[in-house]
């Protein structure tokens, strides 16, 4: 009872205040205390669209200056609605009331067609030629980096001749950001730090950071400065690092793998990019711990040059080395002899290569986690509804190739 | 989950009755059989105690129709008394590991009946047209 | 009776000829495919001539670990002690040798028609015939019982084209194709492969896909063999599980002239003589050939012995090779009983080339002499090395 009294109530407060502003008081029920506030105007309807726009998109001042919010005035697209207005279009038509009054004087204006404007299109067009262009910057997609039109991952050339030739050299951008440093009479001061490697795709490489209040001073200098800090790394076979190896560098611990022939770079976008650049063509790497892009690259670098040749290891553990070769159906081939035979091979020694290349440590290979449905019961259905269709696929592939 | 495997998955009754049948699988206008193990009592499409065969029905390019038998497993389960369906037993006397089913025989007869009957009728024919 | 017998077998001929085989006496007319007169599979199964193909065969270990596709070519590095690589390298071994085993050479299988049963009462029971194979678990294909019931009652075994149809469809072998392969059923692409020198890939596919009994794969064989004797690449076939029985082949056939050519032609006189060896075998050729074979084994290691020993050889560090005796074999490549070697076999050889057997005389003749020329040489500079190190020469 209570419930339907108090929602009659406020109908009634409702059609009051309708009631009050139409100003109309024809029969005026009896006024309650209780009114809701109703605004006319607002922010909403005051201010132009634009204003709005840029008060919700905008940065602040300060955010400006710290470099915030470069991206958001940019016109990212024509705005074709510009020059046409309801009720003018092509065909040149006086619909009253629409875009022409409905009396004029004492007359009543019918709807009437005129001839055709021209020039209108025109018109138009000119106006969306002046609105200025948006484009996209383009890339071939040889050219492209890791990212979009973004420099890391670019290629930005051999570095400069000074004194020595950099002949079939290339640099990449590995990192490219923005420091800040105070400075006591300048305050903030803003620079842009690039890292890349530079290398000849023949085991020489060399890595550097430069800073720079300019992008290109800085990826020029830094690119130079890596030309300069060349080190000389061994391929194994010409395409791949001799054992599977440790590493790190801080929080980075980075575990890479050897790998045959034609598996490729399956490592950090970084890693692939120093590997192309030095020669490595085949390598598995893990990383595991920061991702810090410095420290990647340090400790990689690290790591590849402490790799061990087989004849050292081979003297410090007296053992033979030999390659077990699946693709040539189990060719043993030896890798390295002990300098000493006479020796016994020291007992104290891992008799596991890959432990003793990876310093006893072990690689974490996480299980891969199985799939939310895999035994739910629809899924076991579906499984089991499909297995009589195992075979359609090889049946068709045979059948098309031998045309029975 | 998969397919249950040819040494089955039904359960049964030590001294239930057993029957060697088909099991009608493949699709409509595709016949093809499993020739099983499983409970008299049961319904062809519940789990069978073995599977001991299959017939393709439908002839193949060579126009043969293509049987698989484990007779070892045959020869057992009939030692140990399980019984045949018709068609089954008409196969395996047709296979040579039984005697010839009766009804082979007799099926044997009826199509001669009726392909001579049709020679006859042929024969009849082509003489009222010659007279 | 034997004649409806006969006019069945007609039929059943009649029935299923293969392109193939339509194609081999299309062929046949060409160029006269040579086949095995009489049962090869005794004198080719017998020690003494295994022997000789075996050596003729030799174990180029690069040869039979050659780079393959495989699915999996990640290599494994490990560490291993003198004894356990040792061990290795006489499994290695054992594993080139199974790689070598020779697919047999056997005579053609005829079918022949074995009735279980006749019964006229069933005739017409079904419009066509009933294949029954016997899927019995851990029977061998060639104990599996396949029977067919004709339409007219009889129950017969399957004929051999059915009874290995059936195999397949039941128990399919790894490579086997259920249809013949356009490589073999079509001329063509035969031709082409031939044409093409694939001779070891033809002849792997021809092992698989049929059995050694089977006319095809004579015929297909016999093909390969005759083809590869007019372009003369025996080299590919060296120290792959072909080489017996091509070299058997053409001892078989009167022919050994080209392969004996090549033979001389790359320094392999052993060789040489064991193919004249064997073709003397075959044909009961009245000239004792065995008291020069064994004088060669006794100079000469096995081919296996050979293997193991530079496989054991790469084992010896550097200080160890040092010897000069060894330092000059290794220059020139020959030691003092391989010229002793080389010597028996040569008269052997000339023998052969001065007898009515041998038929590209001149060619042979000429090889020789180069041979002889070029071996003096060696011989001469080993002489000299060793006086030069003062070394007695033996």
């Amino acid at each position: 009872m209570a419930v339907r009294l108090l929602q009659k109530s406020i109908a009634q407060v409702y059609s009051n205040t309708i009631l009050n502003q139409f100003g109309s008081s024809a029969n005026v029920l009896p006024v309650t205390p209780y009114t809701i506030s109703y605004r006319n105007t607002s922010f909403f309807n005051k201010l132009p669209a634009d204003e709005i726009w840029r008060g919700v998109t905008a940065v602040s001042n300060a955010g400006k200056k710290r470099g915030r919010g470069k991206g958001s005035g940019k016109k990212i697209a024509k705005d074709l609605n510009k020059g046409q207005t309801i009720g003018l279009g092509k065909k040149n038509v006086i619909w009253p009331g629409l875009n022409a009054p409905i009396v004029r004087g004492n007359d009543l204006i019918r709807q009437q067609k005129l001839p055709e404007c021209l020039d209108r299109e025109k018109h138009i067009i000119n106006l969306r030629d002046s609105m200025g262009r948006f484009r996209m910057m383009r890339l071939s997609p040889i050219d492209r980096g890791w990212s979009g039109t973004k420099i890391p991952g670019r290629s930005i050339g051999p570095p400069d001749t000074v004194g020595e030739e950099y002949d079939f050299f290339d640099t990449r951008v590995l990192e490219n950001k923005i420091v800040f440093i105070m400075k006591g009479n300048m305050g903030r001061k803003r620079r842009y730090s690039v890292l890349s490697i530079t290398g000849n795709g023949n085991g020489l490489g060399g890595f550097a950071t430069a800073k720079a209040p300019e992008v290109r001073t800085a990826l020029r200098k830094s690119k130079n400065r890596a030309g300069q800090k060349l080190m000389n790394i061994n391929l194994c076979e010409n395409r791949t690092i001799f054992h599977d190896f440790y590493t790190g560098f801080g929080k980075t611990k980075i575990f890479v793998c050897k790998k045959p022939d034609g598996y490729g770079l399956i490592c950090h976008r970084a890693i692939q990019t120093i590997c192309k650049v030095i020669g490595i063509k085949d390598l598995y790497a893990k990383i595991e711990g920061s991702t810090n892009l410095q420290h990647i690259v340090k400790a990689f670098f690290i790591g590849l040059l402490q790799q061990k040749s087989y004849q050292n290891i081979s003297d410090v553990t007296n053992f033979h080395i030999v390659e077990y070769q699946k693709e040539k159906n189990g060719f043993t081939e030896i890798k390295a002899i002990p300098h000493s035979t006479s020796k016994i091979p020291n007992k104290n020694h891992v008799i596991d290569l890959a432990q003793y290349v990876l310093e006893k440590r072990n690689v974490l290979r996480k299980k891969a986690i199985p799939t939310f449905y895999l035994h739910s019961k629809g899924h076991n259905l579906f499984v089991t509804k499909q297995e009589r269709f195992r075979n359609h696929e090889t049946v068709r592939l045979y059948k098309s190739l031998h045309g029975k | 989950m998969s397919l249950s495997p040819a040494s089955g998955i039904g359960r049964f009754y030590k001294h239930s009755a057993k029957i060697i049948r088909f099991v009608r699988l493949g699709c409509t206008n595709r016949p093809f059989y499993h020739i099983v193990v499983m409970e008299r009592r049961k319904n062809q499409h519940q789990p069978v105690i073995e599977q001991v065969g299959t017939y393709d029905p439908l002839p193949n390019e060579h126009n043969e129709r293509l049987v698989a038998l484990n007779t070892e497993r045959i020869r057992y389960w009939l030692g140990k008394g399980a019984h045949m369906s018709t068609p089954a037993a008409e196969l395996l006397g047709i296979s040579g590991i039984l005697p010839i089913h009766p009804r082979t025989y007799m099926t044997a007869w009826r199509n001669r009946q009726a392909a001579n009957a049709d020679q006859q009728r042929q024969e009849n024919a082509e003489g009222v047209a010659t007279q | 009776m034997s004649f409806l017998r006969y006019l069945r077998k007609i039929n059943t001929q009649l029935q299923l000829p293969t392109r193939l085989e339509r194609q081999f006496s299309n062929a046949g007319t060409k160029s006269a495919i040579l086949q095995y007169e009489k049962d090869p599979q005794p004198q080719f199964t017998d020690t003494e001539t295994q022997r000789l193909l075996q050596s003729m065969t030799q174990m180029q270990l690069d040869k039979v670990f050659r780079k393959r596709t495989v699915p999996d070519n990640d290599n494994e590095i490990k560490f291993m002690t003198t004894e356990q690589l040792e061990n290795e390298f006489v499994k290695m071994i054992e594993k080139a040798k199974h790689q070598l085993q020779m697919p047999p050479v056997v005579k053609v299988k005829q079918d022949t028609e074995r009735i279980i049963s006749k019964d006229p009462a069933l005739k017409d029971f079904q419009n066509t015939k009933f294949v029954f194979t016997d899927i019995t678990y851990g029977l061998r294909q060639s104990d599996r019982k396949v029977v067919v019931r004709d339409v007219d009652g009889t129950l017969s075994y399957a004929p051999l084209e059915t009874q290995k149809r059936m195999n397949q469809l039941y128990f399919p072998l790894k490579g086997r194709t259920f249809h013949t392969p356009r490589m073999f059923s079509e001329q063509e692409y035969l031709q082409r492969c031939l044409d093409d020198h694939k001779y070891e890939f033809v002849l792997d596919r021809l092992t698989v896909q049929y059995e050694p009994y089977e006319l095809d794969f004579h015929q297909i064989s016999a093909q390969v063999f005759q083809h590869l004797n007019e372009s003369k690449e025996f080299d590919q076939l060296r120290s792959t599980r072909h080489f017996g029985p091509m070299a058997f082949f053409y001892a078989w056939h009167h022919c050994i002239d080209d392969l004996l050519y090549d033979m001389i032609r790359r320094d392999y006189l052993q060789n040489a003589v064991e193919l004249i060896a064997l073709s003397y075998k075959l044909h009961n050729v009245p000239v004792e050939f065995r008291k020069t074979i064994s004088e060669l084994d006794a100079l000469q290691p096995t081919p296996e012995k050979r293997a193991l020993n530079q496989l054991l050889s790469s084992l010896k560090s550097k200080e160890e090779h040092e010897g000069i005796q060894q330092e000059i074999q290794t220059a020139i490549g020959k030691a003092e009983s391989d010229f002793a070697a080389d010597e028996i076999s040569l008269k052997f050889i000339e023998a052969y080339i001065a007898s009515e057997h041998a038929l590209k005389k001149v060619q042979l003749e000429l090889a020789v002499q180069t041979l002889k020329e070029i071996n003096l040489e060696k011989l001469q500079l080993y002489h000299g090395l060793k006086k030069a190190h003062g070394m007695h020469a033996s």
